[in-house]
């Protein structure tokens, strides 16, 4: 090989090696098995899964005497209260209500009230709305909650190894009935091992 | 055979034998409950998955409130444990998927020879048909 050709080789290389190191993008179904994994927080699988087991389990008790309509033939209404976070990081509830409450509006069996919230409307205008055609003595259209959905996100750590990591997410959900009692409760725990690096806090 | 190879040998079966912890399962000759069994086209394109884990039943129910549920018995075929990711799809009577915000593959592990139940129930009560799309987990 000449002296010439080897610096040309060498020059393809180095481009090559360049353009592979280039930073590259890609999208990736949030529900497919490559969407990234940390150890350090919550995922949005995991809370796709969390939101899903308790679907399944709240949509498995419909009709069962124990999750039933006030109103005979009519959904159930829910009514989000108070979920606490017990984490030491910055969790948006709404990633975990919001897919429970879009599963169980499109099932028709169980549907959300904006009106009536934890901490107030969820909806103002909806409430101004209702209060102005109740005012009005257009009738009373504001229909109370069967359920009351609250519950707590917590954390915990353990170590696995010098250098592996456990992370333990506990998402526990209760629903009550007018009555103070709560007739549905549930857990699910979201439970990830990986390097110490890979922690967060 | 030099005595070294037979050490050799007899430590690496020891730490075979070891690795291989595999679940013992005992369950009642006679079982009370009665599965209402399906039956099932399977699609493979993972013979490796396949030869690992496979699915011995699976069985249909339809809830009070009228929701499908389903249970695959699933086995390790394996004396090691091994980690599968699946995912349940659900179809309306015109075969539509029905769309699901929660829709994420889900793990589980089986330990050596163990059998385990997948258990999912409809989004809602339109659900006649699904579809169960099992991949080895990533590690």
């Amino acid at each position: 090989m000449t002296k010439r050709s080897l610096t040309y080789f060498s020059l393809a290389v180095m481009i090559s090696c360049l353009w592979g190191c280039a930073s590259k993008s890609a999208y990736v179904d949030p529900a497919g098995p490559n969407s990234a994994v940390n150890v350090g927080q919550i995922n949005v699988q995991d809370f796709a899964v969390a939101a899903d087991t308790f679907v399944q389990d709240i949509l498995g008790r419909v009709g069962r005497g124990q999750l039933t309509s006030s109103e005979a033939g009519k959904p159930a209404i829910m009514a989000i209260s108070r979920i606490t976070n017990k984490t030491l990081y910055h969790i948006d509830i709404d990633q975990l209500v919001k897919k429970i409450r879009v599963e169980l509006n499109r099932s028709g069996k169980i549907l959300t009230t904006t009106t009536v919230a934890y901490g107030g409307a969820e909806d103002p205008l909806a409430k101004e709305v209702q209060e102005t055609l109740a005012l009005s003595g257009q009738g009373v259209v504001n229909r109370l909650p069967d359920y009351t959905l609250s519950g707590a996100i917590l954390a915990q750590e353990a170590r696995k190894s010098r250098l592996t990591t456990q992370a333990s997410y506990i998402f526990q959900l209760s629903l009550t009935d007018r009555s103070g009692i709560a007739v549905w409760e549930s857990e699910y725990i979201v439970t990830k091992q990986g390097r110490k690096s890979a922690v967060t806090w | 055979m030099n005595p070294f190879l037979h050490i050799l040998c007899l430590t690496l079966c020891s730490f075979f034998l070891f690795g291989c912890k595999s679940v013992n399962t005992i369950k009642p000759s006679d079982t009370l409950s009665k599965k209402a069994f399906i039956e099932d086209v399977r699609v493979v394109t993972d013979p490796f998955l396949q030869s690992r884990a496979k699915v011995l039943g699976i069985n249909e129910t339809l809830t009070e409130g009228g929701f499908l549920k389903i249970q695959v018995e699933l086995e390790n075929l394996t004396p090691t444990t091994k980690h599968v990711e699946y995912l349940f799809e659900w179809f309306d009577k015109d075969g539509n998927l029905i769309p699901s915000t929660t829709r994420a593959y889900r793990v589980r592990e089986l330990l050596g020879r163990e059998t385990i139940f997948l258990q999912a129930v409809s989004p809602t009560d339109q659900a006649s048909d699904f579809r169960l799309k099992m991949i080895r987990a990533r590690r």
